[in-house]
């Protein structure tokens, strides 16, 4: 989808969130829900998708419902991931739940605004590391279903908390992508998310990783929006190591 | 919260069903509401706590069903403010009002809000649901398996439905939602 870009589209739906209260009874949030996650029959969705068009409430509702499931597939991602490694912790009465950190303040929750503006320091951090700490190795960023690209991913490598850079690629052939990247503790505590970055690495300031141990590993996946399709990675793990100090 | 309500949770989960209901409400809050995430966290909570009590299984304590109850619980608050704005009046609560764009912008949104259902009430069904979903915030897979298409039909619709809304806005004098 070359024709609409990622602005333009932002643009969009917020004008459908726009508008006067309408008229009638208010639709259960519950549904609109359900009829995101596909849980209804087409019938209802369909109903229930045209209420959108006239009613900002309903396009709120659903946008935000979409939303949330994109941030629980980071917790089936990390549930995944346990299960592969053959070491899930998780408790079965309670799978994917995530333990947050403690509520970021105003500096920290602009902390990620402020790293995208530092992308250019990147290049340089990438070269420091070499191509052993980012391994060109068969990590996948796949689709849902069956576009899937081969991708070299910041992964299994330590990476120092002052010069922390996270890298990959899409190959050659899938048009030029504009990236959100979430960072998160292996608990799933988020410790970033950055949204419209135009490069394929990004520097973490180090104040994100106040309170964490070296040593600690963490979880990160990217998604792509590639002409108007959005490709989602796996989900990579890298370990925090200590500054280098200079 | 009375004792009865708690007694349907066990006590080690709570805390951690709390952390996942914070999670979900600090997403989707918007900055005005966002002196109320205690308020709609504990909504978020009551709405579990009273699914348990309805249900023999432990559905409600499943990830899933708590960032729903999140969602529920942020959506009927906004509404609720939105319909009676009366009731948003806190001194030293932030004004939504001020934290918005001013008169002039909403007008101009209000506009281009218009313009823009009005193209896409032009657009043929399916170009229209393959929109709508992809504005909404599907990727074109989720889209192809919301609406029983396979991957090429649903990029080609969503393809040629922006292109037609695109060419409709344009004719009303808009580029990309603004006026020219």
């Amino acid at each position: 989808m070359v024709n609409v870009d990622s602005a333009e589209r932002e643009r969009y739906r917020a004008l459908l969130r726009e508008g006067p209260s309408r008229d009638g009874e208010p639709v259960a949030p519950d549904l609109i829900w359900r009829a995101a996650a596909g849980e209804l029959d087409p019938q209802q969705t369909d109903a229930l998708l045209e209420r959108s068009l006239r009613d900002p409430e309903v396009a709120l509702a659903w946008q935000m419902a979409v939303e949330l499931h994109d941030e629980m597939s980071v917790a089936d991602a990390r549930m995944s991931e346990a299960t592969d490694r053959g070491t899930s912790e998780a408790r079965p009465e309670l799978d994917n739940v995530v333990p947050l950190r403690p509520p970021r303040t105003p500096v920290q929750r602009a902390a990620p605004w402020a790293l995208a503006a530092g992308l250019t320091l990147a290049l340089g951090a990438i070269f420091f590391f070499g191509p052993e700490s980012v391994p060109e190795g068969p990590d996948t960023l796949r689709s849902a279903d069956a576009p899937v690209a081969r991708i070299a991913a910041t992964s299994d490598a330590t990476l120092p908390r002052d010069a922390f850079v996270l890298a990959w690629s899409l190959p050659e052939s899938v048009d030029a992508a504009r990236y959100r990247l979430w960072l998160t503790t292996e608990e799933l505590a988020p410790l970033a998310e950055l949204r419209d970055l135009d490069g394929a690495e990004v520097r973490i300031e180090a104040a994100t990783f106040d309170g964490l141990a070296d040593g600690t590993r963490l979880l990160w996946r990217v998604e792509a929006q590639a002409g108007g399709e959005r490709i989602e990675s796996e989900t990579f793990v890298v370990t925090l190591g200590p500054a280098r100090g200079d | 919260m009375s004792d009865t309500a708690l007694s349907a949770i066990r006590d080690d989960d709570f805390e951690r069903i709390r952390t996942v209901l914070v999670a979900a409400v600090r997403k989707l809050c918007p900055a005005w509401l966002s002196a109320q995430v205690d308020d709609l966290v504990q909504d978020a909570m009551i709405r579990v706590i009273e699914a348990r009590k309805r249900s023999e299984t432990d559905e409600a304590l499943r990830a899933s069903y708590l960032w729903r109850a999140a969602h529920s619980a942020v959506i009927d608050e906004i509404r609720r403010r939105q319909r009676r704005p009366e009731t948003a009046f806190d001194p030293e609560a932030p004004d939504p009002a001020s934290l918005g764009p001013g008169p002039e912008r909403r007008a101009a949104d209000r506009e281009a809000g218009d313009a823009l259902r009005d193209c896409l009430q032009t657009l043929i069904d399916s170009r229209r649901s393959a929109v709508l979903l992809y504005l909404h915030g599907h990727g074109v897979a989720r889209i192809a398996e919301l609406r029983q298409w396979n991957h090429k039909r649903a990029k080609n619709l969503i393809y040629r439905g922006l292109a037609d809304l695109r060419d409709c806005m344009a004719k009303k004098g808009f580029d990309r939602g603004e006026r020219r």
